[in-house]
């Protein structure tokens, strides 16, 4: 329930005060807008970019996929062991950014070993490289996209909302109190009009 | 010796790309029927992936290491080169093998090449020991280029490459 607005001067001068916080504070989330707006924008290029590798790893080991189901342990040569992902500020915000992918990776005899297991193990590590790439940008669009959608919302509340409601109160409060001021004057005067008639009215009585 | 013949006559003709073939270890079950047990144990122990038994004393063996040693050495010499940034040209076979073609293509004609290589070099024998030894290499060559199957391979390189299960480690920097 909305509260009712109190026609005073105290409540003129908070209204004041609020109109021009809010006028301060519009400004700033329109830059935040435009900083995160253009955020995402250049992540999604870089996942564009990254999906279009992705695919062409992907097509190009298409080609020769059938290697792969050679009885031969690829883990035993090469095996991820985890990622680091950091926290990065960007545009006030934290997102995650892909550390250090580690891979345990054995030496082997290429005497022993098909010629098609070198070329098998680095596209292994590119497209395992490349996922979790994609999966960090992922998870930044998400997170920069919630963050752009409350500053829209928090701009549409001060534009449309806070900032024509505290006007709209700044006039009724102005107009209520100039009334009153009027009202002030104009009883002044008649108070000032009826003792003016009383002196002449006493001052007549004593004459006559 | 004289049993030869008979297990000859059972075994099918074979031919590069085919996929209907006796499987090493049917051929072996075969064979273990009709061969005394120093000849299977020679049989058995006979493989296109021996590169080592260069002084074997049966000479079709060690004459196919010494021939296995030398694709071997060469593209290990190749892939150390490429490694490296280098050239390598290839003494064994044509450099082209491997070179500008994938890896599924490089691996069928170095398979072809041993095919033949046995077919041309080895092949000289009928209804021995020999000829037994050189189907089953050829069984062997046939088991490698079937097991290349671009089904198989492409749910293993998923599995493979599957990131879902890799560890996650944050770090507040």
């Amino acid at each position: 329930m909305a509260t009712k607005l109190k026609l005073t001067k105290d409540s003129l001068s908070r209204e004041k005060k609020a109109l021009a916080r809010f006028s301060r504070f519009l400004p700033t989330l329109k830059l935040r807008k435009t900083q995160l707006f253009n955020e995402i924008h250049r992540i999604h290029q870089d996942v564009e970019a990254r999906e279009a590798e992705l695919l062409k790893v992907t097509e190009s080991v298409t080609r020769w996929v059938a290697v792969f189901a050679a009885e031969i342990d690829l883990t035993a040569f090469c095996a991820p062991q985890g990622y680091v992902v950091r926290r990065e500020n960007v545009a006030g915000i934290e997102i995650p950014v892909l550390g250090d992918v580690r891979f345990q990776e054995e030496p082997y005899d290429l005497m022993e070993q098909p010629f098609w297991l070198d070329a098998g193990l680095q596209s292994m590590k590119q497209k395992i490289l490349m996922e979790l790439e994609l999966n960090v940008l992922r998870e930044q669009l998400e997170i920069i996209s919630e963050e752009l959608r409350t500053t829209v919302q928090r701009i549409n509340l001060f534009e449309k909302v806070k900032i024509p409601q505290a006007k709209e109160n700044i006039r009724k409060i102005r107009i209520f109190l100039g009334d009153q001021q009027t009202a002030g004057v104009v009883r002044g005067k008649l108070t000032k009009g009826k003792l003016t008639r009383k002196r002449k009215a006493r001052a007549a009585t004593a004459q006559g | 010796m004289s049993e030869y013949p008979y297990l000859a006559a059972l075994l099918p003709m074979l031919s590069f790309g085919e996929t209907e073939f006796p499987s090493s270890e049917r051929f072996l079950e075969e064979a273990g029927k009709w061969l005394g047990e120093e000849e299977f144990d020679v049989l058995s122990g006979t493989g296109i992936g021996d590169y080592t038994s260069t002084d074997h004393p049966l000479e079709l063996v060690a004459e196919y290491c010494r021939f296995e040693r030398r694709i071997r050495s060469d593209i290990a010499a190749y892939v150390e080169s490429r490694r490296a940034g280098r050239e390598h040209k290839t003494n064994a076979f044509p450099t082209s093998y491997l070179k500008d073609t994938t890896p599924l293509e490089a691996e069928q004609r170095l398979l072809r090449l041993r095919w033949d290589y046995i077919a041309a070099e080895l092949n000289t024998h009928h209804a021995d020991l020999h000829a037994l030894i050189v189907y089953r290499l050829k069984v062997q060559i046939l088991e490698r280029l079937a097991a290349f199957d671009p089904e198989r391979g492409g749910d293993h390189f998923r599995e493979l490459t599957d990131v879902a299960s890799i560890p996650r480690q944050q770090r507040a920097d």
